[in-house]
């Protein structure tokens, strides 16, 4: 097995259990986010321009990336954690056998 | 209000004098038998103005007092056989069954009392003329004639549609007379003395809510340094139905945004997500006073007005009722809350702050946002390729050492530091949008409530100061050993690198820049943790002792380090799991993790692809290195 295929694994139920809890409330803080950005660039109470509009859709992308990232990363560490240990437990193949694979 | 008390003596007449005196327990068993006392048989009528038209009973409500009446002498028939000796003592019959056989609502919509909710209440165990005096069963009854206070006091009541229940004030005031007094002096009071007001102000109803089905109100644990129990949590909806409707604040003449302004603040967070502690509306507008107990409780019925000397908000007051909850508030910390938002404080520099940290956290993620992009689509593109012939795939074995292990334990206390922070601080801030306090609630649940996050949050805060102090250490050893690099110093090409690498990427520059060991993109990452140290730690002090700060510096000092400290994480946030994760483990080249983080390695092959110039240096050193005769 190749050495970054436990982190790969990771990675990926990393991003499904993102997509699963996380993907919505990524959505609402990284809006609020914008909208809190908004409120000091352009001004209290936020009006609904299409400036605004952009910067809560933009805040809002950033935090389900961030998020996502988060999960994604903290996923591949988890995976490349349990292949080292299970590397670790697994019995040691014959040097021979190794040399022929 | 001696009306009041006068009223009890006569219009409500011995009867319920006499009960007020010798008190509610003893008397529910000398009116109505120990049986009363289970709630779901004591059955009392709504007030005559709230119930249906007294109407001779149609065939249908004499089949449902029936099967009524078979129910509630069936339950004294099961507890006899359990208690028999106790069960001849009780009379036979409910006092209030004669008033449910008309008055009882059998649906949900219906008028009536509703008998389970009823028994729940606080007020379970009354019997109906207990509050209805002077009414007997079976009716139709008259409405009873009020004396001319009263009467003028009903007036109000229905001129102004105050109540679907306006004799309810009166007898609610039958027993509670000294809470009436304190709610008539009280700032809700002075539409009950008529005195100019164009809408109905709070009843004992409009708060309590439905006048058969009131629930004991709970006060929170005391704050053990303070000895103050903070007010039923509860107590904030009543205060919102009318402060935050914006027609009722147009119409009153109230400020018309004290609930939003509420809403966003620390307090109007903390018990959005839960905390048993922070203030609602009474516990900072209510007269403090103490309890059998010697522990103090908010009034909510003794609210005054501002102006008043004895108000809890007066100007003279606010720091004695911040230190209900902040032992040793002071006037500058009670500046500090005053229903508007932190950068609409009187002094410019909060307002300036929020304005310059919107801007620097909005242009920074907009352009690191699409350097991402940019690098992403490069990548991509790069992958599609075929791999270059000159490339030795030797290199991707073979390891150089890139950080240390002092540089690796800096990094992962920073790492696990700031995540944490991250995932304590921003669900209570994020909790200042409606949709998202759910959210916030039950992840901040996770660390057991909002203290016990705010405690995970401190011990974080710790862990990223030991960080910053062991590397400043490790600096200075470095330096007293003349081995300081300087390579992450920035440098005039640095700018013209992150220009050209740009334009490389575009595919508008053909040669892509030769990095160091560290590219203007390290360089950025390195400095802004260094700001951001600064910035977050030396604000989160200010928070985290607020009352200590707030008697040396003026209070737009405080308010100031909220703001940062809030604009400050957002974009830490941001850019570190947007920007810092991509470059450092996201990109096509590395996905899924770089592992240079827990091995201080890096292989050749990554060194020459990502710091060329490096690379060749350290060629040119093994060549040296190389060539020089062997002893």
């Amino acid at each position: 097995m190749k050495k970054n295929v436990p982190s790969i694994i990771g990675a990926a139920v990393g991003l499904a259990l993102f997509l699963a809890i996380a993907l919505l409330p990524a959505l609402l803080y990284g809006g609020y986010a914008g909208v809190l950005l908004a409120g000091g660039i352009f001004g209290t109470p936020v009006q609904p321009s299409f400036l605004v509009k952009a910067l809560i859709i933009f805040g809002m992308v950033l935090g389900a990336v961030g998020v996502g990232s988060l999960f994604a990363v903290g996923g591949a560490a988890a995976g490349a954690a349990v292949g080292a240990l299970t590397q670790a437990a697994a019995p040691k193949k014959p040097v021979e056998q190794e040399n022929k694979a | 209000m001696t009306r009041k008390v006068e009223r009890v003596g006569g219009n409500a007449g011995a009867l319920a004098f006499s009960r007020y005196a010798l008190g509610t327990q003893l008397l529910r068993r000398q009116l109505l038998g120990a049986e009363a006392l289970v709630p779901e048989l004591s059955i009392a009528y709504p007030a005559p103005s709230e119930a249906r038209p007294l109407l001779p009973p149609t065939p249908t409500m004499r089949v449902h007092a029936l099967l009524t009446a078979l129910l509630l002498l069936s339950a004294p028939a099961a507890a006899a056989a359990a208690d028999a000796p106790a069960a001849a003592a009780k009379p036979a019959a409910n006092p209030n069954q004669a008033c449910l056989d008309c008055h009882e609502a059998s649906k949900p919509d219906e008028p009536g009392v509703r008998t389970v909710e009823f028994g729940r209440s606080v007020h379970a165990g009354f019997a109906c003329t207990d509050c209805h005096a002077g009414y007997e069963a079976p009716g139709p009854h008259e409405l009873k004639p009020l004396d001319a206070a009263d009467a003028g006091l009903v007036k109000r009541f229905d001129d102004l549609k105050a109540s679907p229940a306006p004799r309810a004030f009166l007898a609610c005031s039958t027993c509670h007379a000294d809470v009436a007094e304190q709610l008539a002096a009280s700032v809700h009071g002075k539409w009950l003395k008529g005195e100019g007001s164009r809408v109905a102000g709070p009843s004992c109803a409009k708060c309590h809510g439905a006048v058969h089905e009131i629930v004991k109100s709970v006060h929170e644990p005391a704050n053990a340094a303070t000895n103050y129990s903070p007010a039923d949590r509860n107590i904030l909806k009543r205060c919102e139905a009318c402060h935050g409707d914006p027609r009722f604040a147009e119409a009153a003449g109230l400020k018309r945004d004290v609930q939003e302004t509420f809403q966003d603040s620390i307090h109007g967070r903390l018990i959005a997500v839960g905390s048993k502690r922070a203030p609602a509306c009474a516990d900072c507008h209510g007269v403090a006073e103490k309890d059998d107990k010697g522990v103090f409780h908010p009034n909510a019925h003794r609210i005054l007005p501002k102006t008043d000397p004895a108000s809890a908000v007066a100007p003279g007051n606010k720091a004695a009722t911040c230190a209900r909850c902040h032992a040793g508030a002071s006037e500058n910390f009670a500046a500090l809350i005053s229903h508007r938002a932190p950068w609409e404080s009187d002094h410019k520099v909060p307002h300036l702050l929020h304005v310059v940290f919107s801007y620097l956290a909005a242009l920074t993620l907009l352009f690191f946002g699409v350097h991402v992009l940019i690098d992403l689509v490069y990548e991509v593109r790069m992958k599609l390729r075929k791999k270059e012939a000159h490339e030795d795939p030797a290199e991707h074995e073979k390891f150089v050492t890139r950080f240390d292990i002092h540089q690796r334990v800096q990094h992962w206390l920073m790492l696990s530091g700031v995540i944490t922070l991250g995932i304590t601080g921003w669900p209570l801030r994020g909790a200042g949008s409606p949709e998202a306090i759910e959210t916030s609630r039950k992840f901040l649940a996770l660390f057991g409530g909002p203290y016990g996050a705010a405690l995970v949050h401190r011990f974080a805060a710790v862990v990223i100061i030991v960080s910053g102090v062991y590397h400043l250490a490790y600096l200075v050893i470095l330096a007293s050993k003349k081995r300081l690099p300087m390579s992450m110093v920035p440098m005039p090409k640095d700018a013209f690198d992150m220009r050209d690498n740009l334009l490389h990427m575009m595919g508008l520059l053909k040669d892509r820049p030769r990095f160091g060991k560290y590219s203007y993109l390290e360089k950025f990452d390195y400095w802004a943790v260094f700001w951001g140290m600064i910035m977050m730690v030396g604000t989160g002090f200010v928070l985290w002792f607020p009352v200590f700060f707030a008697q040396y510096a003026p209070h737009w000092v405080v308010t100031s380090a909220q703001i940062i400290h809030g604009e400050e994480a957002t974009l830490a946030l941001l850019f570190l799991f947007v920007v810092h994760f991509y470059n450092a483990h996201l990109k096509p080249s590395i996905f899924p993790m770089s592992w240079t983080w827990l091995t201080g390695k890096i292989s050749l092959a990554q060194m020459k692809h990502e710091h060329e110039a490096e690379y060749d240096h350290l060629k040119r050193q093994q060549s040296k290195k190389d060539d020089r005769p062997h002893p």
